[in-house]
């Protein structure tokens, strides 16, 4: 690729864009915007491709740039103070521009529980599960402690098993 | 759903997909971004003193530091609007009309001061620069000079100096910064396009205290999240101090700082001439006769007849020759380097090929040279290492190989 050949672009493009989709999708609790940050992330890899030293795997470089991104668009959104998803049509019945693959009321409601949650547990959630991050990795990231991102992960966790439990007795 | 593993597996069930007219539009987009990449880095390659400068890691820091020394001079146009109401920064706009010359030391993270002295014309354009890089690992303290469209750069460890063509130093510095260090009106439109997009958060702290600096606390946003803290004179309402902090998670991590020594301070005239000692090296690539036109030759026979003839001008004892095809040496270099063997014949030219685990335009011809030293002669093999100028299009040089050997 930094012999400026386009297949080795596409094919990285092919291998990852649903995984990095998946965890904007994830940080941003806006699938709309989520593309967004994956065109800007693909854009910059490519500019700065000749600057580009693969330091570790190339997954795990693109999820941290989705996560940078999805970070600047949380702060700036809440510098705004407009809510991220307001600025966007997800909601009704406006299809979303990200598909759901597993389109199912399971998932449709845990989604939406997902986004309930506070950011920071949102993110250390999604970091490890589909960043499939270690929460060193994650602590590393963010410039916290250890035990702060493990904290935010359970307490994420527990929030959306009320969450989903209050969806299901409801 | 009792368990933490039950919602951590359902979680993972969660995927997400683009659509095929997103996945078009960013590999249309990111195409275009890669192509341009590649452009601009063939681009860069035809060049230049920044690229040598940039090899060492001090000198990215130093040669950043100076693009922050003169975007700071320049900085305060775009901001106008966003100052606050007891200092205004139209009144350091107003100051830096009157700047003609600057002495500035920097201050990398990793210690150790570097200098730089600027001259700008009424315009604002530079006039001349010198740049002094203190010792460094690896490549040792540097003295760069730019003037006239020539810069010199000075490695005093290796002893070696190198002139190169610097017609269009602009181009030459890091993307995003490098139209901030010479034109003001650039650096205006990188930072208006920057507020435009409402990543650039600017503080202004008045001085507490009688003689204390006037402070602006600039942070940009973005991916590479950046806080520049301006230390402003309160009577000169000149620069007195920048200081660079990148963002480290949760914090501001310091990176460099650029002290402002002196403005309009005469400097003496010697300052920008590179006095070099006799026994440096000094390589002179705007000499237009360096290497040979590779006109329609192949790469490969380009290279192969550049070594050919290195030899053919060393057994004709053409010292001024030879360094050209050596790539600038002086004809007295040469033949104190040299001078010492009768190279008598070429006995064979290989045939050009990429030196192993080289990906650069470098190519290696193998020579057998029969030679005479002390009255024996003998046949040596040699590696010869053949690329493109880097300041003379279409013409080749060479740029190193094993033919010192034993002299």
């Amino acid at each position: 690729m930094q012999r400026g050949d386009e297949g080795a672009l596409r094919c990285i493009y092919e291998r990852y864009k649903d995984d990095l989709v998946t965890v904007a999708a994830c940080l941003l609790a806006d699938p709309s915007a989520a593309e967004d940050v994956l065109h800007d992330v693909f854009v910059d890899f490519a500019a700065g491709i000749d600057r580009f030293r693969l330091r570790r795997n190339l997954r795990g470089y693109l999820v941290t740039c989705v996560a940078n991104r999805a970070r600047d668009r949380l702060r700036s959104a809440s510098r705004r103070d407009v809510p991220l998803a307001a600025t966007h049509d997800t909601a009704g019945d406006v299809p979303s521009p990200a598909v759901q693959v597993a389109d199912c009321e399971e998932t449709d409601a845990l989604y939406r529980a997902l986004t309930e949650l506070p950011a920071e547990q949102r993110e250390a959630i999604t970091l490890h599960v589909h960043g499939e991050m270690r929460f060193r990795q994650i602590a590393q990231e963010l410039g916290v402690s250890i035990n702060t991102v493990q904290s935010r992960y359970r307490y994420g966790l527990e929030k959306l098993r009320s969450l989903m439990k209050a969806g299901v007795s409801s | 759903m009792s368990s933490a593993d039950d919602i951590d597996r359902s979680i993972k069930k969660l995927r997400f997909t683009t659509r095929a007219a997103t996945d078009e539009r960013i590999l249309a987009d990111a195409s275009a971004a890669l192509a341009e990449a590649r452009r601009t880095s063939l681009e860069a390659r035809q060049s230049s003193v920044w690229r040598i400068i940039m090899k060492s890691h001090w000198t990215k820091l130093g040669a950043a530091a100076a693009v922050i020394v003169a975007a700071a001079v320049l900085f305060p146009i775009a901001l106008d609007e966003t100052a606050a109401p007891a200092y205004a920064i139209e009144q350091t706009i107003e100051a830096n009309r009157a700047v003609r010359a600057i002495q500035v030391s920097f201050e990398p993270a990793g210690g150790g001061v570097g200098e730089m002295w600027a001259q700008f014309d009424d315009g604002g354009g530079l006039i001349r620069l010198r740049m002094d890089f203190p010792n460094t690992p690896g490549d040792g303290p540097k003295v760069v000079i730019w003037e006239d469209d020539k810069a010199k750069v000075w490695f005093k460890r290796k002893k070696t100096a190198c002139i190169v063509h610097e017609r269009n130093t602009l181009r030459q510095m890091p993307p995003g910064d490098r139209q901030a260090f010479f034109n003001p009106k650039a650096a205006g439109e990188e930072l208006l396009e920057a507020r435009a997009r409402e990543d650039t958060c600017i503080e202004t702290t008045e001085p507490s205290a009688p003689g204390d600096p006037i402070t602006l606390t600039v942070t940009k946003g973005g991916q590479d999240e950046v806080r520049l803290v301006f230390q402003v004179d309160p009577e000169t309402k000149l620069l007195r101090q920048i200081e660079k902090h990148e963002r480290k998670g949760d914090t501001y991590v310091f990176r460099s700082r650029v002290k402002y020594v002196a403005y309009n301070a005469s400097v003496d005239p010697n300052a920008f001439v590179l006095d070099i000692p006799d026994d440096v090296l000094c390589v002179d690539q705007t000499d237009p006769e360096i290497g040979l036109a590779k006109g329609d030759l192949t790469s490969k026979q380009i290279a192969a007849k550049v070594a050919r003839e290195f030899f053919v001008a060393l057994i004709a004892k053409d010292y001024l020759k030879a360094g050209r095809l050596l790539g600038g040496p002086s004809a007295g270099w040469m033949k104190k380097t040299f001078g010492g063997v009768t190279y008598v014949r070429v006995v064979s030219v290989g045939e050009a090929a990429r030196p192993p685990k080289s990906k650069g335009l470098k190519l290696m011809v193998t020579c057998e040279v029969e030679l005479e030293r002390d009255g024996v002669k003998k046949v040596e093999k040699y590696d010869v290492y053949v690329r493109p100028t880097y300041s003379l299009p279409g013409r080749w040089a060479i740029s190193g190989g094993d033919f010192y050997k034993n002299l």
